[in-house]
Order: C-alpha cells, then structure tokens, then sequence
C-alpha cells in the first residue's frame, strides 16, 4: 500500500461518517481496504454520509458535481474540491504534455449528453463553447448537425479532440463524403469512453494525420490509465489505485478526492492483464493489457463462455492482419444465440471476404466455442450506427 | 540553481501562459499577485505546473499543490528551489 493510498483511506475513515461505520466491521485499515468494495448503489443511498465532514456549508457551494452519463442505469453524482480536482487532472495533463506537448490552456474538443459541468442541462444543445473547450452533442450526429461541427471546429481551430471512437469515425466519414479536407489545426486526437478498436484508430488519425492516444477512465474519478506512444496503457498511480478481482471486475480508489472519497468503486468495466513494466516510454509502473468493456456488455454464451468486445476487436483484428485489409469499423449484434457481425468497408474489396469470414469464425471459435456466426456487409456507416441514451455506442450488442 | 535564474526561467513560462495579460517585464513581476492580476483560475494553474514541472525538472508535491502557494513569483521561485533535483541526487 502506498503512503499517498494509506493517507486517503485514513482520512476518508476519519472524516467520513459512510467510511467510519463501513471500517468499524474491519480489525484496521489494511483489512478494510483488502476485503470492502463499493458499490453504485452505496453512494446513491449515501451520498450525503461519504461527503467529508469537513466540507461545511460554505465550502459545499464550491464543490463541483459530476454527474456520469448513466451507462448502467444509474447516473451517479460525485462531488469535488477544486483543488482536489485540480490535482486529479494534473496527473493526465503531465502525460500529455510529456508525449504529445498538449496543454491545459490549448484549445479542445469533446463531447456531452444533456449534462455538462455538472449542471443538468434539459434542453439539448448542440454546441457549448467555454474558454478554450468546445462540446459537440454526441446524441446529435446527423448530417446537419456534423456541418455545424465541422464548421465550429474550422472557425475555433482545437488543437486537441477528445472523442468517443463511433463519433471520431462518423465525424472523418461524414468528412470524406462530403469531401471536406481536414482540420488542420487538430494534432492530436485522445479517444475514450468506448473500446477502440486500430480500425477507427487508423482511419481517423490517417485522415487527420496526427498523433493519437487512448485514455480509460470514469466521471466517477477522472482518468485511470492511458496510452503511452509504446502502446502501453499505464494506470495513472498518481491518480487511482486499482484492484482487479478473479472475474476481471476493476476497482478504483481515487487518491485525490478527500471531499468525497471512493474507496475500491466498482466501475462496471472488466480489464485483463494487470502487470508492472518499465516501459520504454520511460514510465515505470501497472499496465493494463486489455479493457475488456462493460461488465453489464459481457455475453454468457449457452456453453457457459463468455463473449466480450475485446474478444470480438481481437478476432475481427486479427483477421485484418492476417489477411492485409483494413475495414471502415463493424460491430456486432447477438440474437437467439447467434453472433451476426456486420462489417463496414470500401465498395472495391470483394475477394477477401471469405477469407475473412473464415478467419473470424476461426478465431472466435477458440475464444468462446462459439460458430454459429453470419457476416453482413455495407460501405455506409450510417446503416448500423445506433447509440445509447448515454450517447455511447458498443460494438457488441444484445438484441432486447 | 541560483533563485534569480529560476525567476527568469520562471517569467518565460508565465510570459507564455498569461500573455494577454502580461504587460509587465522582469523587474515588476515580483509585485504581481497571479490571482488578482493575472486572474490565474484552475486552468491556467494547472496549466503554470505542467510548464513549471517541464522547465526545472521538478515534481511539484501534492501537499503544496494549491494555488494559494502560486501567487507571486517569489513563492512560485522557492517551492521551484526546495524541489529542484541538486547536484548528486
């Protein structure tokens, strides 16, 4: 346990009157911290307990709310101290300037629902313009509304995106079918909050020809890990400190927020390969080798299996690289314990599909015993978009 | 590091952060308060440690991460030297 982890969990025990009660059921802190998890639904139903005790009325009016996007049904509220939040972010911000010289003061983009800083908004607003950040609605990606985009972005001239996967990629579609060029300002683009897959990664930054990074993390404590240009993605230790558990379930600690503190938070993701490496990047410390997405997304097969979105990136993926193709993106739907995976791509590539299709079905196979796979094919990438209510979009799917 | 060279480092990264609002040179920063003159908010706060933490090598500590700590280059200059890696660490 680390000093900045021991200091966090003493205070949050301290001055948490959620945390003391939970602790009191534990010989001491270390026990605490190995046996407990939090859950969603205990900082609903405690929200006002977990707040530090040292937050009074005053300071409470400065604390800033954040509000998730309600991926798994219930938004959650989490509360910072400015200074915490400060520190929290500073963590990223030093990889950032670190690899790709991005810094807080450059202008950005990224995306919103209906909520943004924290305060409900009710009416959709397509664009929301603040100092040097830009917020597009990903709830809104017609036609119309990815002019306006484009058009902002021309006028605004970001120096960074931070996109969601299935936005950046119907952004560039969207781009090159209206045959717009890029925006050159863009020199680095930071994708999250959906599991990338090197088929969007490479179509987006090859057409905005800059650097790209992914970044995992959560409303609830700001980043968790991120992409190093080795391909690494180093949990962020300034930040979080993070359990796994036998079923690949991740558990975060955020070691900034003593206000209202989120001791080992089930986050609903499922990762795999927990390891510590010296990286050639310089930093040395835990890695993440795969996020396996949404523990809520992860598909029981009849033969007790499991099928995940990773497993079906590294299928799809592999085949891409065994063959020598490259797709637009795909995704996949599972219905009456049938996979059906539908793939986007260029109009001339024909002869490969059934080598493809084979080398998929191959892969998949080993994986999870699956076979009862069929394969659907278009160029528009419009025909299967469809996103969540949180604006987030999956690239494996269960037919309600 | 000597504190006068870390001052004038230290007026470069400011001159690239606050110069909209940096009608000053070196001889009058240190009467300056970044918050009142400057109106440093989070952003450029976090925006001055990156660069700060960049230029002098340094790892500023979370304990003095505040902003009160970051408001006259003279403050700014000595959490710089009380960091600064020295000769043989």
């Amino acid at each position: 346990m680390t000093d900045k982890l021991y200091c966090l969990l003493e205070t949050a025990v301290k001055e948490s009157l959620f945390y003391k009660q939970e602790c009191e059921r534990y010989a001491n802190i270390q026990e605490f911290y190995s046996s407990y998890k939090l859950h969603k639904k205990d900082i609903v139903e405690n929200m006002y307990d977990i707040i530090s005790k040292k937050i009074d009325g005053n300071l409470y009016k400065t604390m800033q709310v954040n509000t998730t996007s309600g991926t798994s049904g219930v938004p959650l509220k989490t509360l910072w101290h400015p200074d915490d939040l400060m520190r929290s972010n500073l963590s990223i911000w030093r990889l950032r300037k670190k690899f790709h010289n991005i810094l807080p003061s450059d202008c950005h983009c990224s995306l919103h629902t209906v909520s943004y800083l924290g305060e409900r908004i009710n009416k959709i607003e397509k664009t929301i313009i603040s100092q040097n950040s830009i917020s597009f609605c990903k709830l809104c990606q017609d036609e119309e509304s990815m002019c306006e985009y484009y058009n902002v972005m021309r006028i605004y001239k970001p120096t960074w995106l931070l996109f969601q996967p299935s936005f950046a990629i119907n952004f560039v579609e969207f781009c090159l079918r209206k045959k717009l060029p890029p925006i050159s300002s863009v020199k680095y683009i930071e994708f999250t909050g959906e599991l990338l897959t090197s088929a969007i990664r490479s179509r987006v930054a090859s057409f905005f020809d800059c650097e790209t990074a992914n970044m995992y993390g959560c409303m609830e404590v700001n980043s968790i890990a991120y992409e190093c240009p080795c391909g690494n993605m180093h949990v962020l230790e300034d930040n979080v400190a993070i359990e796994v558990d036998s079923e690949k379930n991740i558990f975060v600690t955020s070691l900034n927020n003593f206000a209202f503190p989120l001791i080992k938070y089930e986050v609903g993701d499922k990762v795999d390969g927990i390891s510590v490496c010296e990286c050639p990047c310089g930093i040395k410390g835990t890695t993440i080798a795969s996020i396996l997405g949404r523990a809520s997304k992860e598909i029981v097969l009849k033969n007790g299996q499991h099928l995940n979105e990773a497993m079906l990136a590294y299928a799809v993926e592999r085949a891409e690289a065994v063959i020598g193709i490259r797709l637009k993106t795909y995704s996949a739907i599972y219905d009456k314990e049938q996979l059906i995976i539908r793939i986007i791509c260029e109009s001339n590539s024909v002869q490969w599909k059934s080598l493809f299709c084979d080398s998929v079905l191959k892969t998949v196979y080993e994986l999870c015993g699956l076979s009862n796979i069929s394969f659907e094919f278009s160029e528009e990438l419009n025909t299967w978009s469809k996103l969540g209510k949180s604006g987030k979009y999956s690239i494996l799917e269960v037919k309600e | 590091m000597c504190l006068d060279l870390i001052k004038e480092k230290l007026f470069a990264c400011c001159h690239n952060i606050f110069q909209s609002n940096l009608d000053i040179d070196i001889g009058t920063i240190e009467f300056v308060d970044f918050v009142d003159d400057f109106g440093m908010d989070s952003l450029s706060f976090i925006t001055l440690i990156i660069e700060i933490e960049d230029t002098f090598g340094v790892i500023i500590p979370d304990d003095v991460l505040l902003i009160e700590n970051f408001r006259t280059i003279d403050t700014i200059a000595n959490i710089i030297l009380q960091n600064v890696p020295k000769v043989g660490d």
